[in-house]
């Protein structure tokens, strides 16, 4: 996609993306991460959430540029590069859920001849509830 | 993992304990299979080779999350239904680096029940360059 084709308040349609038991060992073997509220049955069934849930920055496997741009049919380009990150972490996900993805593009701006999209993406849980929210800022290539 | 912080104790100036990582292409490779993003900047060292970087680099939301593990393992479930998180990437990680990463608490209000706190936090390579500086905040 290109980058003339961004604007401002852009609205995609809506996704929906399921955290399943797979996807978490890999997303937990990939940044070795074992904090018992996601890795421990017992342990997380006496946390206040009563059962295992998914690591919040989960959000960035599925609020990702190429995630989003894929709803209309549209492909990122390769060497995209991450420049900024914001999240806010509302209410617990539970493995095996599937959310639901609300995103617009936030922003496009040019900073030292550069180009930064920044693209946000809201995750409803199963009951509707907003549960996390992600903001993406990544350097778009230059055109060829 | 640590026990949790006190949070009745925490205090302006106190750093949380730092947590060290080393990256490997393993294990870029296990976090995209999960993203199923297939940047070929992250996954193809030929087509790395070619870049700005001459090799593959880690993808930033994973490095990111270690910060995510750091606040998971002191603040627990607050940090799950009240953290946020507001970031800059300033340079990119590389298979083989090892990185450090930190917080420390720069404010802690109380009003009417509610507890905030922020943190400076951010994460440096094995040359104690900043790779990602910024902050987080848990309100409960």
């Amino acid at each position: 996609m290109n980058l003339s084709e961004f604007s401002k308040g852009m609205a995609f349609p809506e996704y929906s993306y399921t955290l399943s038991e797979d996807i978490i060992r890999n997303f937990l073997a990939g940044v070795e991460e074992d904090n018992p509220l996601y890795t421990n049955e017992g342990y997380a069934r006496k946390s206040s959430f009563g059962c295992l849930v998914v690591p919040p920055t989960t959000i960035s496997l599925y609020v990702t540029p190429s995630r989003v741009l894929k709803t209309i049919g549209k492909k990122t380009p390769p060497g995209l590069i991450q420049a900024g990150q914001r999240y806010e972490f509302l209410r617990p996900i539970k493995v095996g859920d599937t959310v639901t993805v609300k995103a617009v593009v936030e922003d496009v701006v040019q900073k030292k001849g550069r180009d930064f999209v920044t693209i946000r993406g809201e995750a409803y849980n199963p009951d509707g509830q907003k549960a996390a929210v992600s903001a993406i800022t990544v350097i778009w290539p230059p055109q060829s | 993992m640590t026990d949790r912080l006190d949070f009745e104790k925490i205090a302006v100036g106190q750093e949380l304990a730092p947590i060290e990582k080393y990256m490997t292409q393993e294990k870029i490779n296990a976090y995209i299979d999960a993203a199923e993003d297939f940047n070929p900047i992250h996954v193809d060292p030929e087509y790395a080779k070619n870049t700005v970087f001459k090799s593959t680099i880690a993808p930033g939301y994973q490095f990111i999350a270690y910060l995510s593990e750091l606040m998971a393992r002191d603040f627990g479930e607050k940090w799950i239904t009240g953290g946020g998180m507001e970031l800059r990437l300033i340079k990119p990680v590389f298979p083989k680096d090892t990185v450090t990463v930190g917080a420390k608490v720069v404010e802690k209000n109380e009003e009417d029940n509610r507890t905030s706190i922020k943190c400076d936090v951010w994460i440096k390579n094995q040359d104690d360059k900043n790779i990602v500086v910024g902050y987080t905040t848990v309100t409960y």
